[in-house]
């Protein structure tokens, strides 16, 4: 165990040696609070838009009758810009401006309205009044807006099928932290078993591959030291390394949340203490596993290079493996399924985040990854044992 | 005379991938990397392994360190097997090839610490073992200074003292002088003449004839894993010197190998 304790020492030590290192396990976190901020930042910008001109013709006049809510004036009121009657005069002129992107959409109720409206009836001949929409497909501003309007008239055409003939009253009953909640277990758990996929990638094919293309693993083959201590010693140290890097993205992502979920209410006590000790958990069985996988390849790679293409497709399983969770595909009474590495993983995590938390659920894939991460500990050993392995040339 | 080291009829293969095969224009799957070596090195002595690139050295002196198996034969250090006790032999030997290196990112303070406690020495033991070589090989100046920023002298050095530091009965040296200037190359040799008259036994493998005449008492020459020459040095080098043994043994084997493949 002594020999252990010095091999993640000195693996330790040399991570906070090297400044690459220090920068692979620090950028992560700093990309991806950038990034997600940047995205965050972006999508506010394209939401914010500018103002829509609006030109209808023949309006209709307010109707007693109608809720407010459902009123052609007050929607007209959260279109933002300006939207002019203009009467029933020539509309040619308005196509024009449509096509130079003046005007962004024209909209012509046929005269009378609500009187054609309401001597309109399915079973006679008397038709339906016309609404003519007039838009430009090729504008991004007249299409939104002209999606807005005709979104606003389906409702409305709805509305005065079902007018006075009852009230709908809708009740929501989550509350305001309940949204964040359904985002953050759908989006948190792929991308924290992604980002220490990534962060454990990068820390493990520069130290057990690069160790042999730099030939420094001679040097500790030669010591009296048990294979597999040596390779015990430098799993721990690269999980904890790897666990640092995806800290690191984990703490970017959370900094950059509130930018990419504007609008969404956030708060930290929306968690447990029990919460964050089992996302904990879960994450450290996880990054063990997850850096177990990689010493294995990294360790039959002969270069840094050859590790980092043997270790690529580890990256598109763990993307597999998140997806599921992403589509909200959280499933909490299979316990066969806590069978399957990494899978496991990012379904626990979705319960723990969901407020869905299963205890045989989370056991098992405790005790899962720590069978296979085990297992791992005595392939490793063996590889180091293996001449053809360590002195592949 | 005390037997430090006996190499038995050592057996070493290794298998030869479609490239290799191409690259060394042959169509045998496996090559022989040594073939049935025996030889036998004595406390207080330096042994001398010469031989041509591919002869077989490194792969002798890569089983005699453990790093890897014979497929026949052993290699008994004090009484130990190198398969069957790898382990306790890893503690008698002092191992230093060319192609091994020290860890660009640490000083050589910090490797030294780590090394040895590897080998299991104590904290006193390893304070007094450490101003002893890092005087002999004039490591303080440069004890605090990280490999990477180290000259190609002040990196040998450190991985002499770093290979010794457990103070092995077996050294086992591959090209220690190789690229170091005069007076570094003195230390080395130096320092191998001291260990030997410490009673330490030596294995020496180099390029350098003119080393391997000055220091070792004995040499073998090796060459497509068998030995071909051996003696002590100031018997074999009495009439002709040690380059024109080495060049005629060459031709002798190649002479030999081309009269077998045409019969």
């Amino acid at each position: 165990m002594k020999n252990v304790l010095t091999v993640i020492k000195k693996e330790l030590k040399r991570f906070l040696t090297d400044p690459r290192m220090i920068l692979a396990l620090v950028m992560p976190g700093i990309i991806m609070m950038v990034v997600y901020t940047s995205i965050g930042a972006i999508i506010k910008n394209i939401e914010k838009k500018t103002t829509y001109s609006v030109i209808t013709v023949n309006q209709p006049a307010i109707v007693a009758s109608m809720p407010e809510t459902q009123s052609i004036e007050t929607f007209h009121k959260t279109i933002p810009g300006s939207v002019v009657d203009i009467g029933d005069t020539t509309k040619e002129y308005v196509l024009e401006q449509i096509e130079k992107g003046d005007v962004d959409l024209l909209v012509v109720f046929e005269k009378d309205f609500w009187d054609k409206v309401n001597a309109h009836d399915a079973d006679s001949s008397v038709p339906a009044p016309k609404i003519e929409l007039h838009f430009n497909s090729a504008k991004t501003d007249s299409s939104k807006v002209y999606s807005m309007y005709s979104m606003f008239l389906d409702e409305l055409e709805g509305a005065m099928i079902a007018i006075n003939k009852f009230d709908i009253d809708l009740k929501d009953t989550a509350k305001p932290t309940d949204i964040g909640i359904m985002l953050i277990s759908m989006i948190l758990p792929g991308m924290l078993v992604i980002f220490l996929s990534a962060g454990s990638m990068g820390v493990v094919t520069e130290s057990i591959a690069g160790e042999k293309e730099r030939g420094t693993i001679a040097a500790l083959l030669v010591t009296p030291i048990k294979r597999s201590e040596l390779a015990l010693g430098k799993a721990a140290a690269l999980s904890i390394a790897s666990l640092a890097s995806g800290f690191s993205s984990f703490i970017g992502v959370i900094v950059a949340l509130p930018s990419m979920m504007a609008g969404v209410e956030l708060e930290v006590n929306m968690y447990s203490a029990g919460d964050y000790f089992g996302v904990l958990a879960i994450l450290i069985s996880t990054v063990m596993l997850l850096t177990l996988l990689m010493c294995i390849l990294s360790t039959m790679a002969k270069s840094v290079k050859e590790a980092t293409s043997f270790t690529g497709p580890i990256m598109l399983v763990v993307v597999a493996a998140a997806f599921p969770t992403m589509l909200g595909m959280v499933s909490s009474t299979n316990l066969a399924l806590t069978l399957i590495p990494i899978f496991n993983s990012v379904q626990c995590l979705a319960q723990i985040l969901s407020k869905s938390f299963n205890v045989g659920y989370f056991v098992m894939t405790i005790v899962m990854n720590l069978v296979y991460t085990g297992l791992g500990i005595f392939v490793l050993g063996k590889m180091f044992n293996n001449e053809k392995i360590m002195f592949r040339q | 005379m005390v037997e430090g080291l006996k190499v038995i009829n050592l057996k070493k293969t290794f298998k030869l991938s479609a490239k290799q095969q191409k690259l060394e224009k042959t169509k045998d799957k496996v090559r022989k990397a040594v073939d049935g070596l025996s030889f036998e090195a004595y406390k207080g002595e330096i042994y001398g392994l010469l031989g041509p690139n591919g002869a077989g050295k490194t792969t002798t002196l890569r089983v005699i360190a453990t790093l890897i198996k014979p497929d026949e034969g052993d290699v008994i250090i004090d009484g130990l097997s190198v398969v069957k006790d790898a382990g306790k032999v890893r503690g008698k030997i002092g191992f230093l090839t060319s192609d091994m290196k020290l860890e660009a990112f640490f000083t050589p303070n910090y490797l030294f610490d780590f090394f040895a406690s590897l080998y299991g020495m104590s904290e006193d033991k390893i304070k007094s073992r450490k101003e002893e070589l890092f005087k002999m090989f004039g490591i303080d100046e440069f004890a605090e200074v990280k490999i990477s920023d180290l000259s190609s002298g002040m990196k040998q050095k450190t991985s002499l003292a770093m290979s010794i530091l457990h103070d092995p009965d077996l050294i086992v040296f591959d090209e220690p002088t190789n690229g170091l200037d005069v007076t570094t190359a003195k230390t080395v040799t130096d320092f191998l003449l001291r260990m030997r008259d410490e009673g330490k036994t030596i294995i020496l493998s180099s390029h350098v004839l003119s080393l391997i005449e000055k220091v070792c008492d004995r040499v073998g020459i090796i060459m497509r894993g068998k030995m071909v020459v051996e003696g002590r040095v100031d018997e074999l080098t009495k009439e002709k010197d040690l380059e024109t043994i080495f060049i005629e043994s060459a031709r002798e084997v190649e002479f030999n190998e081309k009269r077998t493949n045409s019969n």
